[in-house]
This record gives C-alpha cells, structure tokens and sequence, in this order.
C-alpha cells in the first residue's frame, strides 16, 4: 500500500464559515422580521418594521428626544454606567484581592457575599431611593452595585488559583511576601480578573435602564420608559436597540484590551 | 501524606546526586522539605548545620511543570531572581544573556513561555535557577512530561550545563536510566516510612553524550543491580499490604 498527500489542509476556513453562517443569519432575521411587519400580521403598534426603526433613528438624531438632542441621552447613560463600573472595578479587584490573600478576611466577607450574591441589583431600586433619594448618586450607586459583587468575586477566585508551583518558584527565586503579589499573584490572577470586568461591564450597561427609572430626565432608560408611557413604540425600539448596539461595542473594546493586557491566556 | 524517616543525605560540591525510588515513596516530598516548600511537621532539616526554614536563593529548584511565569518573556523569567534581589538592571541583563546563550535560547529572549516546546520551557526554568548563583540545583522529575526524543536531548543538555557550571544537583526521578546516565552518585529510597537504603557511585566517565554509554555493560549492570534494589521495596510493600 502505497499513500501520497499533496497539500493537505486540516482545519482552515472554520473563522470565514462561521462569520458567513452568522451574517446569513442576521439578513434572515432581518427580512423575517420586515415580512411579518408587512403581512400585518402583527400590528404595527406592537412591532415597527426595521425600516421604520431606522426611520426614526435618524429622525430622533435630528431633532432629539423630549427636548434633549439624542446624543445627550446615550452620553448621559454611558456616562453613568462609565462612572459606576469604574467605582465598581476599582472597589471590586481591590476587595477581591483582599479575599483571596488573607484569608481572615475571606473569613469575615465570605458569608456576607454568600448572602447578597443572589440579590440582583434591581432589588435595591427603592431602597436606594429611600436612602439616597431620586439623584445622580443613587442611580450611580444601583450601576456599581450591578458589577460590583461579581468583579469581587472574580478577583478573589483568580487570586485562589494561582498554581501553587509558581508561588513556590518565586519564593526559591528570593521573592519577599510584597514581591510575591506585585509580580506572581496579582498577574497570575490578571486572566480571571478580566473575566469579572468584562462580565460586569455588561451588568452594568444592562442596568441602566433600571436605573433610569429613578425619576431622570435624560439617558437612554428615560427615553425608553417616557416613550412607552406615550406609547411611541417606535421610539422605545430605537432606544432598545441602541442599547444592544453599545453594549456589544463596550464588550468588543474590553474584548481588545483583555487581548493586549493578557495575552498568554487560554495559550 | 508521607512519613520520611532520619535521612542523611550528603552530597559533595559540585556532584550529581539522583534519588530513585519507588512512587510514593516520598521523593518529592524529601526534596520540597530540602527546598523549604513544605515545613515538616515533626522533626527538622538541616543543611550544613543550618536549619531550613523555608525557600531561598541559594536553592534553586526545576519543576517537572517548568512552573514559569506567563506574563514575563523567557528573558524577564531567568532576570527574575535577579530583579527580586535588586540587582540593577543592565547586570541583570547581562547575567540573563550570558544563561540564554548557556541554554541556547538566545534567539527567543523576547518568546513568551507559551511560544515555546516543553523542552525549550524547561531550558527557561534551568536557566533562571542558574541566574540567581544557587549553591545547589534542585530538580524534581524536571523531564518526566517531555517525549522520548527531547528527554534524551535535554539530559545531554543538562550534563553539558553541569560540566560548565560545575553546580552541585539534587535530582529526582523514577528513570534508572535517567538516574545512571546522569549521576555521579545515585541514591535509592525505601518505601514508607522513606529513608535512603544506600548510595551507589557511578564509575562511568564524563562525558557522557555519547548516546552508546547507554548500552556499555557497566551501565547495564548497574541498571540491574538499582532495579533489583527497587523491586525488593516494591516486594516489601506488596507483603505488607496483605
């Protein structure tokens, strides 16, 4: 028996594949969608068209929503998630790391994370209202806390599994107790801590809405509440697709700087 | 668990000393009690005179798992001891050249340790213990996860590096082979509770590289003689588990 292979390939076009199948996809959803819209099957008062969508999102870009130029409200509500997640992030790896370091104070946190772990922000809605009133600084609070927990606990876990051979290869190497953080903990723990930013971001930015519930007058969550109380459904689809749209943009921007930041990870 | 009974263990400078024993004996756990890893929970280390008390420096220890650090290029892992200790930078540098060039790594000083084969990551991890000047290299089973081939290479490799170093080693592994080809001295453990059952000197001249010292009737025998040694622990277990 004889075998000859002349340039074989294994694997290859799997990543043009894949995009291929998932812009398919989005054009059959899309027309779909348009279809039924048309067919008056579904009335028009509950579901626009995507052209109308698009329609009134240029409309809203010229003239604004309620008085307020459109781009004030999507700067608004990414301002506040911006500011909460930051707070969160910093907050978050900051008693993360604490946790996973000392363990007496894993000790005295752990059933406190146990406990308000399952609440989920939107819990907190009136009491935050109660404690801090209808201002900037409770919808600003509700966004950190969306994230907050999660980041926490992302840190503490990374930190915790940090393999138990590189500790012992830096302290052989002459590493000290603070070295041994700077330099092996905290990097080793980089990956896992980027998995909570990134998971959180997106908790954050889904929450906007909520938070906008509290009594705003601007902000992407204001203009979807205030237009489904007038019952321009339009209106509410653009806000809610916005929405989508920034949120996928704010992952695929974490997404680039976790590639930089942590480039040996899943290597 | 592993109970490790008195062991005195004396190696002279610069010799290559192998522990071979059977699995479970607790090789690996003499060598981390020696690298200060684990703290004994009864009785105490002594290395010349002085009581361990955890890692250091002069202690330079090889994991099977090469155990490098992701985040740092293969040039910033041997800096690392270096840079711990404050050394100033261009010292460093210069140290960490002249240990890429001893493993022959120079082209991949800026690689990150994922970039490269397991033999070139265990080159890394030798040379980063070097760089740090330990008295004694501790190695626990350094070529155990590497193919056949390359863990062949790498033990032509290491003889190469001990002659020029002249570095005392502390080697562990469960190849007699590896342990004869390598060794100036072999030492073979019993079973629980673990103490050395008796050293063995092996008269073979350096170097060694040629791949036919391998088949020469010295070598033979002696695998016999350490292979017999180890089947009789494994003997005395099995008994005793009965």
């Amino acid at each position: 028996m004889r075998w000859k292979t002349n340039n074989v390939r294994v694997g290859g076009s799997d990543r043009s594949r894949t995009l291929l199948i998932g812009a398919a996809s989005v054009i059959l959803g899309l027309v779909l969608w348009t279809a039924v819209t048309k067919s008056g099957l579904v009335s028009t008062r509950f579901l626009a068209s995507p052209i109308e969508i698009v329609i009134q999102f240029w409309q809203l870009l010229q003239k604004g929503y309620g008085g307020t130029p459109f781009y004030v409200h999507v700067g608004v509500s990414l301002y506040r998630t911006l500011l909460g997640f930051a707070l969160a992030v910093v907050a978050g790896v900051s008693l993360g790391l604490m946790i996973g370091y000392v363990s007496a104070v894993a000790a005295a946190v752990s059933p406190w994370l146990a406990f308000l772990r399952p609440i989920p922000a939107i819990a907190f809605v009136p009491l935050v209202i109660l404690w801090f009133g209808i201002g900037e600084f409770s919808k600003i609070s509700l966004i950190f806390l969306a994230s907050f927990l999660y980041i926490t606990l992302n840190t503490a876990v990374g930190v915790k599994s940090v393999q138990l051979q590189l500790l012992r290869a830096a302290s052989s190497l002459g590493a000290g107790q603070r070295q041994m953080f700077l330099h092996v903990i905290f990097p080793a723990a980089l990956p896992q801590i980027f998995t909570g930013i990134r998971v959180g971001c997106a908790l954050s930015w889904a929450l906007v809405v909520a938070a906008e519930l509290v009594a705003a007058q601007s902000g992407l969550g204001y203009m979807i509440m205030d237009a489904s109380t007038f019952f321009r459904v339009t209106d509410v689809y653009v806000g809610v697709i916005t929405i989508g749209v920034i949120g996928m943009v704010l992952e695929a921007l974490i997404v680039a700087i976790e590639r930089r930041v942590v480039h040996w990870r899943g290597k | 668990m592993a109970t490790l009974d008195d062991i005195s263990l004396s190696v002279e400078h610069g010799r290559f000393l192998t522990i071979v024993g059977p699995s479970g004996c607790g090789k690996t756990t003499l060598l981390n009690i020696i690298a200060g890893f684990v703290t004994p929970t009864n009785g105490e280390v002594l290395i010349d005179g002085r009581r361990v008390t955890g890692a250091g420096p002069e202690r330079g220890v090889v994991f099977q798992g090469y155990a490098l650090f992701d985040w740092l290029t293969v040039k910033k892992n041997i800096e690392f001891g270096l840079r711990m200790r404050g050394i100033p930078e261009r010292e460093r540098a210069a140290k960490a050249d002249e240990y890429l060039a001893l493993v022959g790594l120079r082209k991949f000083s800026h690689r990150y340790p994922y970039e490269l084969s397991g033999g070139m990551k265990q080159r890394v991890a030798i040379a980063r213990a070097l760089a740090n000047d330990p008295e004694i290299l501790l190695m626990d089973e350094p070529f155990a996860s590497l193919d056949a081939q390359t863990r062949e290479i790498m033990q032509e490799e290491l003889l190469r590096i001990w002659e020029r170093t002249g570095k005392t080693i502390l080697f562990i592994t469960h190849s007699i082979e590896e342990a004869i080809y390598l060794s100036t001295d072999v030492a073979v453990m019993t079973f629980r509770p673990g103490h050395l059952k008796c050293t063995l000197r092996v008269e073979l001249p350096y170097p060694r590289g040629d791949f036919n010292i391998r088949t020469a009737p010295r070598f033979v025998e002696l695998e016999k003689v350490i292979h017999h040694l180890i089947r009789e622990e494994i003997a005395k277990h099995e008994m005793e588990d009965e």
